[in-house]
This record gives C-alpha cells, sequence and structure tokens, in this order.
C-alpha cells in the first residue's frame, strides 16, 4: 500500500515536471529545410545555395533563412526577399572580414545588422581593436546592437560610432550598453535631437563608469 | 418601485407547502427510515490506517516537499536570468528582454507585451521561422499584459509581435535596424555565458 502511495506522487512529479518544461517553447535552429513553402522552389534553390555557400566560408547561414522566412510573413515577394537574402549574405562576409576571424557567429550577425543601417567596416574594425582581450562580457554582440539601435534612430553614424567605441573601451558593462539605448530613445521622444542625446547620456555614462572604478 | 401589497400577496402564495400526496410521503418516510444510520467507520479505518503507519504519511510529505522545490526551482530558473542582468534600465511598463546573459547553453526569455484591448497575441521570430501559429502568447492575471517564456540558444535573435493579425515590434527593445521588408522589428540578445 505504501508503495503504491509512493508510486502514486511519483506519477505527479513527473507529470508536473514534463507540465513545466512544456510551457515554454524552445526555439530550434533554422535551416534550408525550414525555408517556406510559400516561397518559389526557384528561390528556395537560390536562398539554400547562398546558404551553402556561406557554411563553406565558416558563415552563419541560418540568418538567411530567417530573413527569407521573415519575407515571407510580412508579404514581400519572392525578388524582393532574394535580394535581401543576397544583400545580408554579403554584410555577413563584410562583417567578417572587419570583425576578423576570431568573430563568432553572434557578432558576425549584429556585425552585418549594423553595416545595413550604416555603420562602416572602419567602424567595426575599431570597435573589434577597442575591444578588450580578456575578462568578462568580451562578446562586441552587445556593442554592436547598441551601435545599430542607435543608428536606427537617426544618430550620425560617427556619433553613434564614438559613443560605443568609448564605451567598449572603458569596457562598460552590457547594462550601460541597455542603459545608453533606452536614455537616447527616451530623449529623442522628448524632443531632443539624436546628436545631443547620444553625446550627454554617454558622457554620464563614462563618468559613472570612473566613479564605479576603484581607487 | 413595486407594491408591497402586491408583492407580500405573492411571497403569501410562495411560502405555501407544496400539495404531496398522503401515500407518497408515508413511502418516502418508509424508504428514508430503512437507511442505515451512519457510523463514521469508514473515517475512523482510514484515520487508524495513518496511525498505524505514520512512517507512510512522512514519506509521503518528504517526497511532495522536494517535488515541490525541483519544480519551483526550474520554474525559476529562467525568470532568474531576466532579474539579474541588465534590465533595470529598460522601460517601467515592461521588463523586456534587453541584453541577457545565458546562464550556460540555451537561457529562457520572458517576452512581454502591454495589450489590454488585444483578443489574440503570438510571438514570431527568427527563432521560429516566423510563424504565427506556433509561439502564441497568453494573458497575464490582471488581463493587462501578454506573455510569453521562451528557451533561446545564445545569439542575437529578430522578432515582432502579432496582434489581432497584425504585426508590431516591441516597444522597449532595440530596433532590429534591417527593415527591409518595410515593417520594423526587434532584438533581443541573448549573450554566452560569462567567463
Amino acid at each position: 500500500m505504501r508503495m503504491h502511495r509512493l508510486a502514486l506522487v511519483l506519477v505527479f512529479t513527473l507529470a508536473a515536471l514534463s507540465l513545466a518544461s512544456a510551457q515554454r517553447p524552445a526555439a530550434a535552429p533554422l535551416t534550408a529545410a525550414d525555408l517556406p513553402a510559400q516561397l518559389t522552389p526557384e528561390t528556395r534553390q537560390s536562398i539554400a545555395r547562398l546558404g551553402d555557400s556561406l557554411r563553406s566560408l565558416h558563415l552563419p547561414d541560418e540568418p538567411l533563412y530567417a530573413k527569407a522566412a521573415e519575407g515571407v510573413l510580412k508579404g514581400a515577394d519572392d525578388a524582393r526577399i532574394l535580394a535581401v537574402v543576397r544583400t545580408l549574405a554579403r554584410e555577413l562576409g563584410d562583417a567578417r572580414a572587419s570583425l576578423g576571424s576570431g568573430a563568432d557567429d553572434v557578432e558576425l550577425t549584429a556585425g552585418a545588422s549594423a553595416l545595413h543601417v550604416g555603420a562602416t567596416p572602419a567602424m567595426l574594425r575599431r570597435l573589434q581593436e577597442a575591444r578588450p582581450e580578456t575578462g568578462a562580457g568580451h562578446s562586441l554582440a552587445t556593442a554592436l546592437v547598441a551601435l545599430a539601435d542607435l543608428l536606427t534612430r537617426k544618430v550620425p553614424p560617427t556619433v553613434a560610432a564614438a559613443a560605443i567605441d568609448s564605451l567598449v573601451t572603458r569596457r562598460a558593462p552590457v547594462a550601460d550598453f541597455a542603459a545608453l539605448r533606452a536614455a537616447v530613445e527616451r530623449d529623442i521622444e522628448a524632443g531632443r535631437t539624436p546628436e545631443a542625446a547620444v553625446t550627454t547620456r554617454t558622457q554620464t555614462l563614462l563618468r559613472n563608469i570612473e566613479g564605479r572604478r576603484p581607487d | 418601485m413595486p407594491d408591497p401589497v402586491a408583492v407580500e400577496r405573492i411571497a403569501e402564495v410562495l411560502r405555501e407547502p407544496v400539495p404531496v400526496r398522503a401515500e407518497w410521503r408515508a413511502g418516502l418516510l418508509r424508504g428514508v427510515g430503512h437507511l442505515p444510520a451512519p457510523t463514521g467507520r469508514g473515517e475512523e479505518r482510514r484515520e487508524r490506517r495513518w496511525q498505524l503507519r505514520p512512517l507512510t504519511a512522512i514519506a509521503a510529505g518528504l517526497v511532495c516537499a522536494v517535488a515541490g522545490a525541483v519544480v519551483a526551482t526550474l520554474a525559476m530558473q529562467g525568470r532568474r536570468v531576466v532579474s539579474q542582468d541588465a534590465l533595470t534600465s529598460l522601460t517601467a511598463t515592461m521588463p523586456l528582454p534587453g541584453e541577457m546573459a545565458a546562464a550556460g547553453g540555451r537561457s529562457t526569455v520572458r517576452f512581454v507585451l502591454v495589450a489590454p484591448y488585444a483578443s489574440r497575441v503570438s510571438l514570431v521570430g527568427d527563432f521560429n521561422g516566423w510563424n504565427p501559429s506556433t509561439m502564441p502568447m497568453r494573458r497575464s492575471t490582471d488581463g493587462r499584459a501578454w506573455l510569453l517564456d521562451v528557451s533561446l540558444a545564445p545569439g542575437r535573435h529578430v522578432y515582432s509581435f502579432v496582434v489581432d493579425g497584425d504585426l508590431a515590434p516591441d516597444p522597449a527593445a532595440p530596433r532590429a535596424g534591417d527593415d527591409d521588408f518595410g515593417v520594423p522589428s526587434s532584438v533581443v540578445l541573448v549573450n554566452r555565458a560569462k567567463t
């Protein structure tokens, strides 16, 4: 009888655990096989071939399939989708050339996005050189995402790149990049120019970083 | 205003006992009289069983406590990432994931959209092939926000919400920048575990 009860409790526990895991969907990586059926076979084939090319260069191909699926959901036609995917493939290669062979897939996709919205290869190279070689949070991905975000908010590219560069050079934590982005967004909504917002907020963050440094 | 006299008259009628045939009433009472009186023997037996086997009760309690702790730990695992990292600077209306660190491998990201008047919200992004049917969001208990926890691999993820059929970027997350199709998207960055 006692064993029976314990078995029941175990069954309920397992059921609860499986329920908890089922409530949190997991995202699987996309492949060429996941390209939407709405695309013509020719378009799918072209994108798959581009993906093969990127893989052979040790570049991530998943962003291409995701971009194509995004285009389908947003109602773009095949020609537009293919043009966008080709541009993305080129920008991933440019990002690799700027960030170096040590850059990981996350940095490459973030770098490609920054290039797409107005950053130059020289800006990416400068960030790569400013990146601390060791220590916590040395990935450039956060900095590149913040740079792309500032550029989409019409911050002049040189101003945005200088701001991000100064934070990277001083090993600003991830939180500071998020803080900069949020503060700039608020300032622009309040009527400040994007340039003034970035300049002021960056100076404040740099002062805070200096204040946090141990003497 | 209802007429009190009329109300009282209706109440009087309702108060009158329902006419029941005498033989039916007698039969019912006879049937009730033949039912066995409650002895409480079953409950006594159950109580005695627990008294005789206290170890069973203790073991069952312990197992339940351990199971509860395991379930709670698993449920809190992903949220800890959200609360400990760089989210304090984001807008107060939405505890949205901006940049967060994965505690090794995948990380659970909580997506939140405040849309009290929406009737259906789902999440689309590169992590689900931009398929609006795979990740429906659930309404919060107060009915104002829509929530979904998604297990994501470290990386830069572009996403959007589908609110009653229309695409909407996350108002509190960084813009993806590469809005090639005329509709803006948002980006969430799940960092690799810090070394």
